[in-house]
């Protein structure tokens, strides 16, 4: 049903119509930011990387040919874009001495923090451990990042994680597994 | 893009496993590539479009191409290091004509053999191409490095997204 | 078999991906070892956690105004004329990126005229070569051959590029992007062999592993 309706739409939207294309998005818009917020870890720069996703997509709609779905295709290209930004922002990081952008980013983190106030039923404990596993996560290498984000916390399949991260199935078996064992092991004392 | 021309680019790209040893102009080594390399990996993508090529002229022609490029981005390499070593020097007291008649002839000849190269490889080339593929080569040439050069005077300009 | 192999299936499982065959192998395991009933405790627990993790919270006013400029942003790649996106609005954007990038980049705030005197002494040293290499001996040809040559037009961008490095990383983010969106196109959606990301490895030797990988199966006759 979804991907039939999406068909309609992807047709209306390979003539350029608009419209047909913000249906599209408006489908898909929380999902692409909850991606590209779970890489970023920053919300600005998550909804700049929703808004260039939807960008290109509209861009390049001509040649999808549905050969894999649409959330695959997209999913794609927000994964293509959030890496491309992290390396930026890394490399950005690691040329140069900027303390005002580090300054700003540790700001940011402890907004983020205070914005996801503990809701009642939630024990101090379990924030704090949640608090701890935000960090490791974030401290993946991007790559990793990314494929824990797809099949965790987009519960997405092996199958659709590896064609939207452009490798193998194995590859995001062995990642989870990896990633899995280092989780384990920083938050040991949490959980013990 | 032609679906059999792009997979034979990816194919020609992956068995000569273009890796560059040569870093230029001033950025460090590392896993990114550098300007170098990804103008070559663009001007390589868009040539293939702009003339059309089959896959027989790919499987031909990019070994070549590929050649030829780490020759010349070595030499270019060299080029701009000894620019560089020049324009330190220029205008110094302690320098003789003698040493500047010496840096003058190197960057000369240097200049003068990546020129050779890039006519030996358009020779092969125009050996592979049809005449209206000759063409094309022309005027994608010329329209790719003004691209170029304006695009260095977009991301030139301060506080502006290049796209 | 070693627990570590265990785990890893224990991995698949949380993921959906065990067959009913290993799943029924990992089941007699576990049956049998304390450590490995920990380890899979352990990541049911990580799992659940990671699932309540920040679902960022949106006000729907924002998703309207999200909606709003992305909706204009695609009007204007449309050709079409952008109807709310003001001047003020478009100003806004920029300003926000010129300030996110300054902000980014303490030593991008060169002076102007740094950049001016750079170009300029590229354009004299390449006439200079061109002058004394007296292949074209006309002048006012200089420009046109210029273009033509990949590799003269090429080592007067060198020249600019080496001077600054702030355009040159800028430069590269622009080719990267380029290179990226004329290869996304392709039906796939495949990008190419040599332009997918570098993966840092940072202990985690996936190429090892992926060997790994191909032995274990090789053995297990998988």
């Amino acid at each position: 049903m979804r991907a039939e309706e999406d068909r309609q739409l992807i047709e209306q939207a390979r003539q350029g119509e608009v419209e047909a294309f913000m249906m599209l998005a408006k489908e898909y818009e929380h999902q692409i930011f909850e991606l590209t917020y779970h890489l970023t870890a920053n919300r600005e720069d998550a909804a700049d990387l929703t808004q260039e996703t939807f960008l290109h997509a509209f861009r390049a709609i001509k040649g999808f040919r549905g050969n894999s779905s649409f959330r695959t295709w997209l999913h794609r290209i927000a994964v293509n874009l959030s890496l491309n930004f992290l390396k930026k922002r890394r490399s950005q990081n690691s040329h140069f001495e900027d303390v005002d952008r580090l300054e700003e980013e540790g700001r940011e983190k402890e907004l983020e923090t205070v914005r996801k106030m503990p809701s009642p039923e939630d024990s101090s404990l379990s924030q704090e451990f949640r608090t701890n596993l935000e960090k490791v996560i974030e401290e993946l290498p991007p790559a990793y990042r990314a494929t824990f984000s797809l099949v965790v916390l987009e519960e997405m399949s092996h199958q659709e994680a590896a064609r939207i991260m452009g490798c193998s199935e194995k590859t995001v078996s062995w990642r989870m597994h990896e990633i899995r064992k280092r989780l384990k092991k920083k938050l040991q004392p949490f959980l013990a | 893009m032609k679906k059999t021309g792009l997979i034979s680019f990816l194919i020609i790209l992956a068995l000569c496993n273009l890796r560059f040893v040569v870093y230029g102009q001033g950025h460090p080594g590392g896993q990114r590539r550098n300007v170098r390399e990804n103008i070559f990996v663009l001007r390589t993508l868009r040539m293939t479009q702009a003339l059309d090529l089959t896959e027989a002229q790919t499987a031909v022609i990019f070994p070549e191409l590929n050649r030829a490029e780490k020759e010349k981005a070595q030499l270019q390499a060299e080029l701009a290091g000894e620019i560089r070593d020049l324009r330190q020097i220029i205008n110094k007291d302690k320098v003789t004509d003698k040493e500047y008649e010496e840096r003058v002839a190197k960057i000369m000849n240097l200049k003068e053999k990546v020129s050779r190269r890039e006519e030996e490889f358009e020779k092969f080339l125009f050996g592979q191409l049809t005449s209206s593929q000759k063409a094309k080569y022309i005027i994608f040439n010329l329209d790719f490095n003004r691209g170029m050069i304006e695009r260095m005077g977009r991301t030139g300009m301060a506080g502006q997204k290049s796209k | 078999m070693k627990c570590e192999k265990y785990q890893k299936m224990i991995s698949d499982r949380l993921d959906g991906e065990l067959s009913w065959r290993k799943g029924k192998r990992l089941d007699r395991h576990l049956a049998s070892c304390p450590l490995c009933r920990n380890y899979l405790a352990a990541q049911k627990t990580i799992q659940q956690e990671a699932l309540r993790i920040g679902k960022a919270d949106y006000h729907q006013a924002w998703w309207l105004q999200f909606e709003q400029v992305l909706q204009e942003k695609l009007r204007l790649a449309a050709g079409q004329p952008a109807d709310n996106l003001t001047a003020k609005e478009n100003r806004a954007g920029h300003n926000e990126e010129k300030e996110h990038k300054s902000k980014s980049k303490k030593w991008v705030l060169r002076p102007a005229v740094v950049r001016a005197l750079s170009l300029v002494l590229v354009v004299a040293v390449a006439a200079s070569f061109l002058i004394i290499y007296t292949r074209q001996g006309q002048p006012e040809e200089l420009p046109l051959t210029m273009m033509l040559s990949y590799e003269e037009s090429y080592l007067n961008l060198g020249q600019v590029l080496g001077e600054d490095e702030a355009t040159a990383g800028d430069f590269i983010n622009s080719l990267e992007e380029s290179i990226l969106e004329e290869t996304m196109s392709d039906e796939n959606g495949k990008v190419p062999l040599e332009l997918e990301f570098d993966l840092p490895l940072n202990g985690y030797q996936e190429e090892i592993n992926n060997l790994q990988i191909e032995k274990e199966s090789l053995k297990e006759g998988l």
